[in-house]
């Protein structure tokens, strides 16, 4: 199962909320039972909803405290004998001839309390850091995630690259910054048997919203287009674009979404074949 | 002050405890701690006084009456009381009596202004204006599923908006607001 797929589909917020089918319910539950970051996001997101509509606090009138404990009290008498319903009898007992050993009982329960008490805190004080460093642990393994993820993408581009270029038959092109962006730069890879064009962007700003760049292919007077430039998740991937015939000359301009039949924006970069 | 840390979950498992053993202090401390943020919660849904009272108190009866359900594994002690506390007062708004009492009365004037103010307190620093930094349309979701107990499709037609939409809306207001209360993103 798909548990990143589950967690982005948006149904834990809506079982936050209260409101999943009483099936979707109990799936979730199982699940996070199962799935430890599922259980996390539940948790994560009932705690920012808790914070949320704590806003909203308010303060009940003051009798309603003891009509609410008195209440429990009259559950309680329900149950078993809560309170005890007759009163204690109270015997009065002879002080019998040990009663010298009283006195150190005394004492003796009170060095084991302050001992205890000591026990305590000394577990207390471990188990506080105990939690300090799961957390920290917590955090280390989710950042060591991320830079895993991270690493498995720039390795996934580079074989991609390492594929192409093991052919023979590929023609590297480096088109370079034009005058405006002196250090714009792009790698076209040109395979002259397929005729395949792979582009691998080395540098080229970020493009605005609803603009694209888009590669052309230029032979002669014929400019055409070979493709646009996908950014994706803040990524520059390697490119597969259009196949090209003839060129000889490349170019990129920033172009709005989806392209133009015939290049209209800035040029950023260019290079001859 | 209902923030993490271990040392409030530690106060938090020795109050679990007490509430366990059906101790009157532990109850008293237990309505002490989270009784006005409670209130507030089942007021906002049932909008009347009396029947928040009323509310409250069921609730107090029916987690009385399950502690020995509650375990660490369902969340925090306030997450769980909470859930108990909305779903009762959701429940009393879908009941018979309320519909026939107050839901068609002209309740306006028996309604609390009082949480208008609250809204505007400052006792949790830092956290004022958290529903004012939701969008509107994302306190509008929260406020129609959790508020009001629609279900995702009635909430649709009420807003008139596609379902797909109040998802969308649902996993962005919470996003934010772990970001807005410094939750950890997932």
């Amino acid at each position: 199962m798909d548990i990143k797929a589950y967690i982005e589909s948006g149904i834990i917020e809506c079982y936050v909320l209260g409101a999943v089918s009483s099936e979707e319910k109990a799936e979730l539950e199982q699940l996070a039972e199962q799935y430890p970051e599922i259980k996390q996001e539940i948790e994560a997101n009932k705690f920012a909803l808790a914070e949320y509509v704590l806003q909203y606090h308010c303060e009940p009138p003051a009798e309603l405290r003891d009509k609410v404990l008195q209440k429990l009290d009259e559950l309680h008498e329900g149950e078993e004998d809560y309170p005890p319903k007759s009163q204690p009898k109270v015997i009065v007992l002879p002080r019998s001839r040990r009663a010298w050993i009283y006195p150190y009982l005394t004492a003796a329960s009170i060095i084991l309390l302050v001992i205890s008490v000591g026990f305590d805190y000394l577990f207390y004080r471990d188990w506080q850091e105990a939690e300090t460093r799961l957390m920290n642990l917590a955090t280390e393994n989710e950042q060591l995630h991320k830079q895993l993820r991270q690493m498995q993408t720039n390795y996934q581009d580079a074989l991609a690259e390492v594929n192409i270029l093991a052919n023979k038959a590929t023609k590297t092109i480096e088109l370079k910054g034009v005058s405006n962006y002196p250090n714009a730069a792009v790698t076209l890879y040109w395979n002259t048997q397929s005729k395949d064009v792979h582009l691998v962007v080395r540098n080229l700003p970020t493009p605005p919203k609803g603009m694209q760049y888009q590669l052309w292919s230029i032979e002669g007077n014929k400019v055409e287009d070979a493709g646009m430039l996908a950014y994706e998740n803040n990524h520059w991937q390697v490119m597969k674009m259009k196949t090209v015939q003839k060129a000889t000359v490349f170019a990129i301009t920033l172009e709005k979404s989806g392209g133009e039949a015939t290049p209209k924006g800035a040029m950023y970069v260019k290079g001859e074949v | 002050m209902y923030l993490t840390g271990s040392k409030i979950q530690a106060q938090e498992a020795e109050l679990v405890e007490r509430l366990r053993q059906k101790d009157r202090k532990g109850f008293a401390q237990l309505y002490d701690n989270y009784g006005s943020a409670l209130y507030g919660v089942i007021l906002k849904i049932v909008k009347i006084e009396e029947v928040a009272q009323d509310v409250l108190q069921d609730s107090f009866v029916k987690i009385w009456k399950s502690t020995d359900l509650y375990s660490r594994d369902k969340g925090t002690l306030f997450t769980w009381i909470l859930n108990i506390a909305r779903n009762t007062a959701i429940d009393k708004i879908r009941s018979q009596d309320y519909k026939q009492n107050y839901q068609n009365a002209p309740i306006e004037a028996k309604q609390v202004d009082k949480q208008a103010n609250t809204q505007t307190k400052t006792d949790h620093i830092g956290l004022k204006s958290l529903i004012e930094r939701l969008l509107p349309e994302h306190q509008e979701v929260i406020e129609y599923l959790y508020f009001k107990g629609f279900t995702q499709s009635e909430a649709a037609e009420a807003l008139a908006i596609p379902l797909g939409t109040v998802k969308t809306r649902v996993k962005i207001a919470l996003r934010e607001l772990r970001k807005l209360t410094g939750v950890p993103e997932g």
